[in-house]
């Protein structure tokens, strides 16, 4: 086994060797974090960090219902799941989890994460239990993890993850998650990132799915000041599928860049992604979805989707979506991309039915933010997504009971199901 | 309700539109409203609900004795106005029944159960013979032209206005299909004592229902006015102007 400092020094060179970004159209669309985890700025006491994040735990608990499995913060990590195991940089076998890592070669951010994690948690999954795992992160100063699966064949798992900062914390919260979805079986990961004004969130995902499995994730980003995401998901075995839906929903100053690559590699394979963003203020959000079916990847779909509204005259989207087709038999691939202020048509609609200005316009935006959680496991994911969203819009107050009540805005079951 | 337009004048993008409109819709009545394209009758029917792009240059209209010119659109909802669009938009994520309870909601209806408020949704979505699923579906995102007709009649119905305008409910229909919009709407009016303006084009519609008004719209204007046996005139003679079909 290395030494963590040895390793940490490795990763942490290799990635200050790395250019911020290599492509020549994403350079000029990109938001710069600058990502460093100084040493002396990490939490030396983890007492306090533990009472913290129990307590942010404990507080989330209360008004949502939702229990969690494993809860991670800054300095400190437990779980309470057989089906969760969570390391330390003192307790895992860095080799080991080399084989594991994102190959992150020439990725600045997966390498950024390799060398600031802290936290190293592995999701076990063996047989017909069908329970939903809840992850709660909580950024109390600076919070790095990564994830791996370890998923049976012809198993089903859907992880619901909740990412939150503590309060007056400042810093960077970092998850990279690695997963294998064998033959036959469906992963499904519900991310929710409601960080706090003063976090930096970064979130990888890489993704191999192999013959006749599922893979689904959707993420959400409401909180954090600069969000910068890279998605890389490979629909990689015969009739497999991969659906990524990420969604912005920003106010303020929020700068949020959304990197996702889907690849068609096997045939009769799907690849879809469907991209977001919802934008007050000033906000500003770069989406940037790449496909790429590859030679051989016969009678295959891919498709990318990415739209914008706009709900002030200083937001700003930017939506890049692009492909690169080597294959070109008997291949559907489609991508579009649209951008638009809030439709005032609709808004005459609403209002000939008796809701005033604003209950039409909260109507409008939150039928389409809810256009992006639709895909979301029914239950708990869903309905935290939609109450933190309802929350930022209007404040209304934190609830993940199944009601009527989210103002109008039905959610349809699945789609693509 | 009883709704008096006076002397209206409108413009849309500063075009001038409605030039001196008169009508008067009393309490339990049918009226029918037909013309050539371009005479101003859906430029009427949005000025009546307050669509922001109609700018109203003289003249009046009042609802109940009170002027309703500078009223919000949803007020003009609460006072019992309902606006059956020509071509309803599409909000994709907004489910059916959720909006209608909103609507109701907004609309101060008395409250009903949920079991209730789902009976009544369904017993009028069957009367419409609008399909199971669709009521489970964003409002109006993917429907053909006809089921977007039938699920403003079905709003209608949840919604029960004291004067519905309907903007060509029967455009885009097939034969069965205009008969059993014809139904719900005598069936709507006979269960709430409401008035109904109907534009349309085609007298088809009519031969299902019994308007005691018809009014054709010339340039802005009612030209002619009349009860059923005006339509026989107009089947022969058309409108008698240039634009006219």
């Amino acid at each position: 086994m290395s030494s963590h400092k040895e390793f940490l020094a490795d990763a942490m060179s290799h990635y200050e060797s790395l250019p911020n970004e290599t492509n020549e159209i994403y350079k000029k669309y990109q938001v710069d974090l600058p990502l460093r985890f100084a040493e002396a700025e990490l939490p030396s006491d983890s007492k306090s960090h533990a009472a913290e994040a129990d307590s942010v735990c404990s507080e989330i608990e209360s008004a949502t219902k939702i229990k969690f499995d494993a809860i991670i913060s800054s300095h400190y990590a437990k779980s309470n799941s057989p089906e969760v195991r969570i390391y330390g940089t003192d307790d895992v076998d860095k080799d080991a989890l080399m084989s594991k890592m994102f190959k992150s070669s020439e990725d600045k951010l997966a390498a950024f994460a390799n060398a600031s994690s802290k936290h190293f948690i592995f999701i076990e999954r063996a047989g017909a239990n069908k329970q939903g795992l809840n992850m709660l992160f909580v950024n109390t100063c600076n919070l790095s993890s990564q994830v791996f699966f370890n998923v049976a064949p012809g198993s089903k798992l859907e992880l619901f993850e909740l990412h939150v900062s503590s309060k007056d914390c400042k810093g960077i919260a970092s998850t990279l998650r690695e997963v294998v979805v064998p033959k036959e079986s469906e992963i499904e990961i519900n991310s929710i990132h409601n960080e706090n004004e003063g976090t930096d969130v970064v979130s990888l995902c890489k993704c191999r799915t192999d013959e006749k499995s599922r893979f689904r994730a959707n993420f959400v980003y409401v909180g954090g000041r600069n969000t910068k995401t890279k998605n890389i998901a490979d629909s990689a075995g015969q009739q497999s599928s991969v659906d990524i839906s990420e969604l912005a929903y920003g106010s303020g100053d929020q700068k949020f860049d959304l990197t996702t690559f889907i690849t068609n590699s096997k045939p009769y394979s799907i690849a879809r992604l469907e991209s977001g963003a919802a934008l007050e203020g000033k906000s500003h959000c770069m989406l940037k979805g790449f496909a790429k079916v590859d030679n051989g990847a016969k009678g295959c779909l891919s498709k990318i989707t990415e739209r914008g509204i706009l709900l002030s005259r200083d937001a700003r989207v930017d939506a890049l979506p692009d492909m690169a087709i080597d294959y070109s038999n008997e291949v559907k691939a489609t991508h579009s991309a649209a951008t638009a202020p809030i439709d005032r048509e609709a808004l005459f609609y609403l209002e000939s039915r008796g809701l005033d200005e604003k209950q039409a316009r909260s109507m409008y935006i939150i039928a389409f933010l809810g256009k992006y959680v639709a895909g979301m496991a029914g239950g708990v994911p869903h309905e935290a997504a939609m109450s933190i969203m309802l929350n930022k819009l209007d404040k209304s107050p934190y609830t993940a009971m199944p009601s009527l009540t989210t103002k109008g805005a039905w959610i349809s079951s699945r789609r693509n199901a | 309700m009883i709704l008096e337009i006076k002397n209206l004048s409108a413009e849309v993008e500063k075009r001038s539109v409605l030039k001196g409109l008169n009508l008067r819709i009393g309490e339990d009545e049918l009226h029918v409203l037909m013309g050539p394209n371009g005479s101003g009758k859906t430029t009427l029917a949005k000025v009546i609900m307050g669509h922001p792009q109609v700018r109203i240059t003289g003249g009046s209209i009042t609802a109940d004795g009170k002027e309703i010119n500078d009223m919000p659109v949803n007020e003009r909802a609460k006072l019992g106005l309902f606006l059956e669009f020509q071509n309803p938009v599409e909000i994709e994520g907004l489910g059916i029944v959720n909006f209608l309870n909103s609507a109701r909601g907004a609309l101060n209806k008395e409250k009903i159960g949920y079991k209730e408020f789902m009976s009544e949704i369904k017993q009028n979505s069957d009367r419409l013979k609008l399909r199971d699923d669709l009521l489970g579906r964003s409002l109006n995102y993917g429907f053909s032209g006809g089921e977007k007709k039938k699920m403003e009649i079905l709003q209608m119905a949840m919604l029960k206005p004291k004067l519905a305008i309907l903007d060509e409910p029967d455009s885009g229909l097939d034969i069965d299909a205009v008969k059993i919009v014809a139904e719900n709407i005598n069936e709507f009016r006979k269960k709430n004592r409401s008035s109904v303006l109907l534009i349309t084009h085609y007298s088809r519609i009519l031969n299902y229902m019994e308007p005691q008004f018809i009014h054709v719209m010339d340039d802005g204007r009612i030209g002619r006015e009349g009860g059923k046996e005006l339509l026989a005139d107009i089947e022969k003679t058309g409108y008698g102007t240039d634009d006219a079909e």
